[in-house]
């Protein structure tokens, strides 16, 4: 985003604060007694996870992927499920409360979720690439919703949270940090990466594909690197928020759920490194703050969204050089 | 050595009923600057989108150093050795001149799935993306945008993408195009001092460089080639005058 | 196989899939047309669905609510047009995906606060009522009227197309917009009634479900996937590729949810046979989608490359 030099210093600090809040939020919730900004800590650093491991293929790539929230699905039942077995039995090659199995295979399901659909997404693009994203993301809530031994719609109860070695997540501000580490640790990729070969290639991309490819770059090879690294990391923030909600529905993967992660992260600025975290504390705060007021808070947030695009429409068509996806 | 180092066999695409390459035969030997005219219509966009792998031939073959890449894709080519210059300057517009550089060196040095270490801190590629800069004269402006560019200054940045992937053979289309006088002698200085590097097909409308340039010439005509020669014996050419250069013209 | 679950299940098929073009023809031409991507559309078909439901009950008659609809879907697609859509042209597909979106939230709980968190129904008329004996089987009245009403529309829209000035100025628009402008087309107005009439479209196919099922909030963002899939499968701005995905998906998935298990029975063991089928029979339109994507990643009647 253009944004002048004052705008661009006012999001610095705002950023940084909200990192350094966010690091001693446990410390600060139990000072305060609000353990329930706890709760709404933890919510907020899972979703802005998944935000920012969107802000990769969206922000960086350009890609307009309307089917995110599949891979929180992913990552989710890849723990509710073999969780499930453990306890009540059958597929015992599955069943496990290990933490590490579960992110592994949230972690394994997700990249190859992302490969396969993306292979076959990333050969369309535009109008195209939104519609197939949105249906394969609708496809794992059909998948999810038919799944009646694990609940179907009606979700799934995790009677046990992952056990990890040397951290109890059933201690909130454990799970807190743990989550908050691994954000971390995300943040820090992408913002290596945005500056390293992959990133310029997938600005580069975002700019002008077929410039990239006459100059000898396989476009989709590094788009397809990119969605895969996305998903995968998203599962395992779907991992996580199983764990921290200890109750999974298929409703965490529909497409308006993908639509709320878009909104985190071009609300936060995309592109930027931490603007994930400031659309995901936004997005938290607004929806803790317009549904105190009444149970009809998407009408406020419809609303904002339409005029904040309205508005940003010609920041979005001119940051990429015109270039539509 | 003697193998051309592009060579069109017998190209034919259509587009429904329009036949755009009615059979086209060229070659480019190695150190020449060949180059491609023809009236418009000619097919000579249609030809160079099959050369450069945007456009599948429906028939015929095209050997690149040899080989054959007629199903080859188009970051393939570039690889292999084609370096491209846009007829419509095409650049990654929101980004600096040197970052358009060195995608271009970026291409043919290894892997772009590196995610840790900068790019700028890797050295040699930097270097070479700014020698491509500094060869066609646009050394000061690396950090500007490439939108912000003047339209010399973004025929300088083609070329200079087209350079940096060190190609054996340089795919220039219409370099000239929308340049005033000074610009254009400026680029034919430049042109002229890539010649003895590399093999160029060079399309031109301007027929001063043409004939300043050129090594050898193909007239395309309807979708063939209808002559190839020396400019001294295009210029002769009694069917080419009368198809392109027209009966009264005389080409300086 | 039994014959008489079959023929039930093809009607059922055919029925989905003629509702399901209903939705999907005018998003096609929206997509085609102005390539503009909204998500919105499904806003439109429950509008008709709930519209037509409160007048129904108002008026006494269920066709009078339907025809009354109609005309107020319209005024909501029109506003849509030219509040949301038509600043959003030509700027970046984000752009259109967060503005449509922003308006499925607010137009959900608009719903919301009129129509309340419920569903509605509606009851046929005695006369739409009833069955038909149709050799083996017998076939509810009502479902047959949805197919022929649809199967009217679709003849309608081709004549339209293909037979009237306008129909080629939307044809012409299609293959290629910047010509057709340049060839002092009004495209604004072209624009609203391309937008209108798919708005209109979709509130009739709303309408002509609630009787079966009900009107919902969440049927919007239900079938707004669906005429993805097809649209997907057909290819954008073609009105023959979404009559004929849109029947293709229509039957695949009413076929498949009644015989996958079966199938399946025969080839796997029965534990593995009754996860599985359900599972595969739910996502069975989106592997329709995958497999056809992988032959032809522009759909059966691709866009053509030139011209946009």
């Amino acid at each position: 985003m253009e944004a002048s030099g004052r705008l661009k210093q006012l999001m610095r600090w705002l950023e940084g604060a909200m990192m350094a809040a966010l690091a001693l939020l446990p410390l600060i919730a139990q000072l305060a007694h609000q353990p329930f900004w706890l709760d709404l800590a933890t919510r907020l650093v899972i979703l802005a996870m998944a935000a920012a491991s969107l802000n990769i293929i969206l922000g960086l790539g350009g890609l307009v992927s309307f089917g995110h929230a599949a891979f929180l699905g992913i990552g989710a039942y890849a723990v509710g499920i073999p969780v499930h077995h453990s306890i009540y039995g059958g597929a015992s090659w599955l069943a496990s409360d290990n933490g590490l199995f579960h992110f592994a295979l949230a972690v394994g399901a997700g990249a190859l979720f992302a490969l396969v659909t993306g292979a076959l997404s990333l050969r369309t693009k535009g109008v195209h690439f939104i519609m197939i994203t949105m249906a394969f993301g609708q496809m794992i809530y059909y998948l999810l919703e038919s799944l009646e031994t694990y609940g179907g719609n009606d979700g799934l109860t995790l009677d046990v949270r992952s056990a990890l070695p040397g951290i109890d997540l059933d201690n909130p501000a454990q799970l807190y940090w743990l989550a908050f580490v691994i954000l971390a640790g995300v943040l820090v990729m992408t913002w290596r990466l945005r500056d390293a070969r992959f990133g310029l290639a997938l600005a580069g991309a975002r700019e002008n594909a077929r410039r990239m490819a006459a100059l000898g770059h396989d476009v989709t090879r590094i788009r397809l690197a990119a969605y895969v690294l996305a998903g995968a990391i998203c599962a395992l923030a779907g991992a996580l928020m199983a764990n921290s909600t200890a109750f999974i529905t298929p409703a965490m993967t529909s497409w308006p759920r993908s639509g709320e992660l878009m909104f985190m992260v071009i609300l936060g600025g995309a592109g930027r490194i931490l603007g994930p975290v400031l659309g995901a504390g936004l997005f938290v705060l607004l929806e803790e703050a317009l549904s105190s007021f009444t149970t009809y808070w998407h009408l406020p947030f419809g609303l904002l969204l339409i005029l904040a695009a309205l508005w940003q429409a010609e920041v979005f068509t001119t940051r990429s050089g015109g270039a539509r996806t | 050595m003697n193998d051309p180092l592009l060579r069109l066999d017998d190209l034919h695409k259509s587009f429904g009923g329009l036949k755009v390459s009615a059979g086209v035969n060229l070659a480019v030997r190695a150190g020449e600057t060949h180059a491609l005219i023809g009236p418009n219509g000619a097919g000579k966009t249609t030809l160079i989108a099959q050369i450069a792998g945007e456009l599948r031939p429906d028939a015929g073959k095209i050997f690149l150093c040899g080989r054959d890449i007629t199903r080859l894709a188009a970051h393939k080519r570039a690889r292999l050795g084609l370096g491209r210059a846009f007829q419509v300057t095409s650049p990654m517009a929101g980004m600096t001149v040197l970052d358009n550089a060195v995608l271009a060196v970026m291409a043919q040095m290894g892997s772009p799935l590196r995610m840790w270490r900068p790019v700028r801190g890797e050295a040699a590629m930097v270097e070479e993306a700014r020698a491509a800069l500094a060869r066609v004269g646009l050394a000061e402006v690396e950090e500007e945008k490439a939108r912000d560019l003047s339209h010399g200054q973004r025929r300088q940045l083609e070329l200079a993408m087209a350079l940096a992937g060190r190609p054996r053979l340089l795919l220039l289309d219409e370099p000239m195009a929308g340049l005033g006088p000074r610009e254009s002698r400026d680029m034919v200085d430049l042109l002229c001092g890539l010649k003895d590097h590399y093999a160029i097909l060079l399309v031109e409308h301007d027929m001063d460089a043409v004939f300043a340039l050129a090594d050898r010439i193909s007239v395309l005509v309807a979708g063939a080639i209808i002559a190839t020669g020396t400019p001294r014996q295009i210029r002769a050419d009694a069917a080419v005058r009368r198809a392109y250069l027209g009966e009264e013209d005389t080409p300086c | 196989m039994n014959t008489a679950l079959f023929v039930t299940q093809l009607v059922n098929g055919l029925q989905l899939g003629v509702l399901l073009f209903l939705v999907a023809s005018g998003l096609t031409l929206v997509f085609g047309i102005l390539d503009f991507v909204n998500l919105a559309h499904g806003v439109f078909y429950m509008l008709g669905a709930f519209i037509s439901a409160s007048l129904a009950a108002l008026s006494g008659s269920w066709p009078l609510g339907v025809m009354l609809a109609l005309p107020l879907v319209a005024l909501a697609g029109a506003a849509t047009e030219r509040l949301v859509a038509r600043p959003l042209y030509g700027k970046s597909h984000l752009a259109q995906v967060l503005a449509t979106f922003g308006l499925i939230l607010l137009a959900d709980a608009l719903a919301m606060l009129i129509w309340g968190v419920e569903g509605r129904t509606v009851a046929l008329p005695a006369w739409l009522q009833g069955r038909m004996a149709a050799g083996v089987v017998e076939l509810p009245v009502y479902r047959l009227v949805i197919i022929f009403s649809g199967l009217a529309v679709a003849a309608a829209l081709h004549v339209w197309v293909h037979h009237t000035r306008f129909g080629m100025l939307v044809r012409a628009a299609a293959a290629n917009r910047a010509m057709a402008e340049a060839l002092g087309v009004d495209t604004a107005r072209l624009h609203a009634v391309v937008f209108v009439l798919g708005a209109v479209l979709a509130g009739l196919a709303g309408a002509l479900i609630t009787p079966i099922t009900e009107a919902s909030l969440s049927m919007g963002s239900d079938i707004i996937i669906v005429a993805f899939v097809v649209i997907i499968i057909g290819g954008t701005g073609s009105l023959k590729g979404a009559f004929a995905a849109a029947m293709l998906v229509g039957l695949v998935d009413a076929l498949g949810r009644a015989w996958l298990d079966d199938l399946f029975k025969l080839a796997f063991p029965a534990e593995i046979a009754e996860t599985a089928a359900p599972a595969i029979s739910a996502m069975s339109i989106y592997i329709l989608m995958a497999a056809i994507l992988v032959l032809r990643p522009g759909g059966l009647f691709p866009p053509r490359a030139r011209g946009r």
